[in-house]
Order: C-alpha cells, then sequence, then structure tokens
C-alpha cells in the first residue's frame, strides 16, 4: 500500500517540480556602476605612426532583488530565462583628452585632443562622439559577468610642436559623475 | 468555484437530512486523530527585513539600487496537524459526511537570500559586500473540511472540499560580511502574512478494527489553490499527501 501511494504521489511531484522550474524569474538583476577608471598609452609597432590611448574601467554590479510582480508572467510559462540585468547606473555620455603641452599650432596647450583619436576597430569613430551603455542586449552576448573593461583610442597623427606630453583623460557619465586619470610624459614621437 | 458552491450547497441540503436520521436510526459519532501532510509545493514570497533594508549597512552598500521586493521559493513543507471530526451516515447508510477540522503546525526549512556586490577590474573580480539572509520558515495552520465518503466495512473512497489557512510566524538571521569577512550577525523579524488554500480532497480510509467505534486509517490527498498577489504566479494550485489516524467514540 505505502508503495502504492509513494508511486501515486510521485508522478505528480514531478510535474509540479518541472513545471515550477520552467519559468522561474530571475531572483536578482545585476545593477552595474562605473567605480574608476585607469588609462595607460603605448606605441602600436606594428604599423608605424600608431599612438594608442588604453582606458580600463573598473564596475561594480550589485545583485539584489528587483524584478517587477507582472500578472502577464503566467502565460508566459515554459518561456525562457529573463534577462538577468537591470541597468548601468553611470553610462558614459562623453570622453576628454587633454594635453598640458602643445600638440601643434592648431592645438595649444590645454585644448581638447579627442578629434586626434579613432575609437579602435572603427576607421571613422572618434572620441569626441563616444558614448557607452551596457544594455540587456550587452548581456545576452556576452557571458555573464564579463563586462567591456577596456577601450583603446587610436592617435594616427604625431605632434608636431612639444614631444613630450602630459595627457589628462576625464570621462563624463550621464549622473555627473565623472573619472580622472592621468598618463604623464608621454613622448608622442617615439615610434618614429 | 462551481464544485465548491456545488460542495456547499450539497452539505447545507444534506444537513438537516442527517439530523433527522440521527433522530430515527442513526446517531452523531465524533473522531479525534493525528495526521501528517507533505505539501508540494505551496510557494513562499520572502521579503527582506525592513530593519535590514533600512540598516546603514544595506543604504552603504545597496542603496544605490532599486528597492528589493521578494524573492519566490516553492517549498516542500510537513504539517503535523490534530484533526476534531464528526460523521453522519445519510439515509441509505450509503453515504457517510464527516465534518471536520484541523489545527496544526506546518514547518517550512531555511531559505537562503543574499544580496551582493562585486567588483570586475580588469584583471580580478572579487565580492566585496554581502548580506545573507536565512530565513526560517514557521507556520500555524487551521482549517476545515467536509467529506462524503462510501460506507463499507473493508475501505471507503472519499472526496470533499476543505478551506486551509495557515499564519507564516518566520524569523530572519542575517549576516554582513565584507570582502569574506563576517563584521555583523542579528536576528530578526521579516514581513509574515497568513494565506487562506481551498482545496479539494481525495483518498481512502481504512478501518483498523471491526467495530464502529474504533481505529481509522486515511490516506489522504488534495489539490490546493494557492492565492498569493505577492507571488510570481499569483494564482496556482499544488498538491499534498498524507496519512491520518483517527479513533471514533
Amino acid at each position: 500500500m505505502i508503495k502504492k501511494v509513494i508511486l501515486i504521489l510521485t508522478l505528480p511531484t514531478f510535474v509540479f517540480i518541472y513545471l515550477e522550474s520552467c519559468n522561474k524569474p530571475c531572483e536578482h538583476k545585476e545593477t552595474l556602476q562605473i567605480i574608476n577608471i585607469d588609462s595607460d598609452y603605448f606605441s602600436d609597432y606594428t604599423t608605424k605612426n600608431r599612438n594608442i590611448a588604453q582606458l580600463f574601467l573598473t564596475y561594480e554590479s550589485y545583485f539584489v532583488q528587483n524584478f517587477s510582480f507582472n500578472l502577464t508572467n503566467k502565460s508566459y510559462a515554459m518561456s525562457k530565462v529573463e534577462n538577468c540585468f537591470n541597468e548601468l547606473l553611470n553610462p558614459i555620455d562623453s570622453i576628454s583628452i587633454t594635453s598640458k603641452n602643445s600638440f601643434s599650432n592648431s592645438y595649444p596647450p590645454y585644448s581638447e585632443l579627442n578629434k586626434l583619436f579613432r575609437v579602435s576597430n572603427s576607421s571613422n569613430y572618434y572620441l569626441n562622439n563616444f558614448t557607452y551603455n551596457y544594455h540587456e542586449s550587452n548581456y545576452e552576448e556576452d557571458v555573464q559577468g564579463e563586462k567591456k573593461t577596456e577601450f583603446k583610442f587610436i592617435n594616427d597623427s604625431l605632434p608636431t610642436l612639444d614631444s613630450i606630453h602630459n595627457l589628462c583623460i576625464t570621462i563624463y557619465c550621464r549622473n555627473g559623475e565623472s573619472f580622472k586619470d592621468s598618463i604623464i610624459e608621454i613622448n608622442l614621437k617615439s615610434n618614429l | 468555484m462551481k464544485t465548491i458552491y456545488f460542495f456547499i450547497l450539497f452539505a447545507l441540503v444534506s444537513f438537516p437530512v442527517c439530523g433527522q436520521i440521527e433522530n430515527d436510526t442513526n446517531e452523531i459519532d465524533y473522531r479525534v486523530g493525528l495526521s501528517t501532510k507533505l505539501f508540494l509545493i505551496p510557494q513562499r514570497s520572502l521579503f527582506i527585513p525592513m530593519s535590514t533594508y533600512n540598516s546603514e549597512f544595506y543604504q552603504d552598500h545597496f542603496g544605490l539600487t532599486p528597492p528589493p521586493l521578494n524573492i519566490n521559493r516553492g517549498v516542500a513543507t510537513l504539517q503535523t496537524t490534530g484533526n476534531f471530526a464528526l460523521t453522519i451516515n445519510s439515509l441509505n447508510k450509503k453515504i457517510e459526511f464527516e465534518f471536520g477540522f484541523d489545527f496544526g503546525y506546518q514547518y517550512s526549512g531555511i531559505e537562503n537570500d543574499k544580496f551582493y556586490s562585486e567588483v570586475t577590474a580588469q584583471d580580478t573580480t572579487y565580492r566585496n559586500a554581502e548580506i545573507s539572509i536565512d530565513y526560517k520558515l514557521h507556520k500555524l495552520s487551521s482549517g476545515g473540511y467536509i467529506l462524503m465518503k462510501s460506507n463499507n466495512s473493508l475501505f471507503n473512497v472519499y472526496i470533499g472540499i476543505g478551506l486551509g489557512h495557515y499564519l507564516s510566524i518566520g524569523k530572519a538571521n542575517v549576516t554582513n560580511t565584507i570582502l569574506g569577512n563576517t563584521i555583523e550577525n542579528y536576528k530578526t523579524k521579516f514581513k509574515n502574512y497568513s494565506n487562506f488554500t481551498p482545496y479539494l480532497a481525495l483518498g481512502l480510509e481504512i478501518p483498523l478494527g471491526k467495530k464502529s467505534n474504533d481505529f481509522y486509517l486515511k490516506i489522504m490527498g488534495s489539490l490546493r489553490r494557492e492565492v498569493n498577489n505577492y507571488n510570481f504566479r499569483p494564482n496556482r494550485l499544488f498538491i499534498t499527501g498524507g496519512i491520518q489516524f483517527q479513533y471514533q467514540f
């Protein structure tokens, strides 16, 4: 008798467990924030006249319950698990690279050099148009947890006045925050 | 709902008839019992304790995020219940009715939830702050039911309706850590709630003796409806199964 009862109860139990697991919502969505930047600079010796600025981002991710209750969820039973990402709190609205030194007659000290830096892997996308946000679509494409932490900006032109430059890189975020880092005494003609 | 209305109507119509039987050939018998049931799988909506949400630790490390809502966990719970019932035969004695009340205790185990932050740099990822919450889920349960049973000496099948209710009396154990080091641990309350679960009962009853006033074993099953707007699926069904020993006097 006990065996029969166990048998009778086992099948519906597994069915219930299966149905429960099919539409499990994301319990803890990720909220992301840029908390720091580091920058570096190097010359690309494989191709002449290419100086490359590197920008490294440090993120903090907060995994907190914040899914929304949704009355229509029931109709999505058996559908795939939703993306588990909320938002980047401080997407980058713009980046500014300035030099303390004279780059050329057109770029005196403390002028912005954004138009001289091209975004890596792009032929005509320059730094003065650069923005960055992290969306759910990024989250779908990336392996979860692997954010883009590095950006490269290529300088095709060489200075005509000072060789040694002190660069200041500033990123401006949509929430009003800004982060600064400096690259000190870089010889922008060193790869000639 | 039509089924429930049918059973209520059936019970209301039947009860005066049964009363008449008591005067003629029949009597009301009383039963006390003890049952244990496995609940598969009710959902619990667990809320972050308000004292934790308002704590300096939470606000310092997670204050930038949207306010947390609740998480849903399917739990398998074991309920132990005391039972009092009365039975009445129908006119032709082919059907027996049982009206009963249950009062019990239900333990749903410990459910854990975590809030945490991770720092991701170019060459490293590490966990910074973490709040770990162990929810201990205790419940007081009660309910009433009406069963319609066959009336044989070997075994009987029954079907019926019932209404269960539970009152959650859970507590939470909260641990705050920074970079893997525990800096605070405390116990607190979290948002409790009570809930009704109407159900359809189905099962077998086996007399354990030859006399009518003796022990009975019930093998019980039920299909229960769970309505809770906080749950991920606010309106759902789950099943229970269990056994009950009753003594009739």
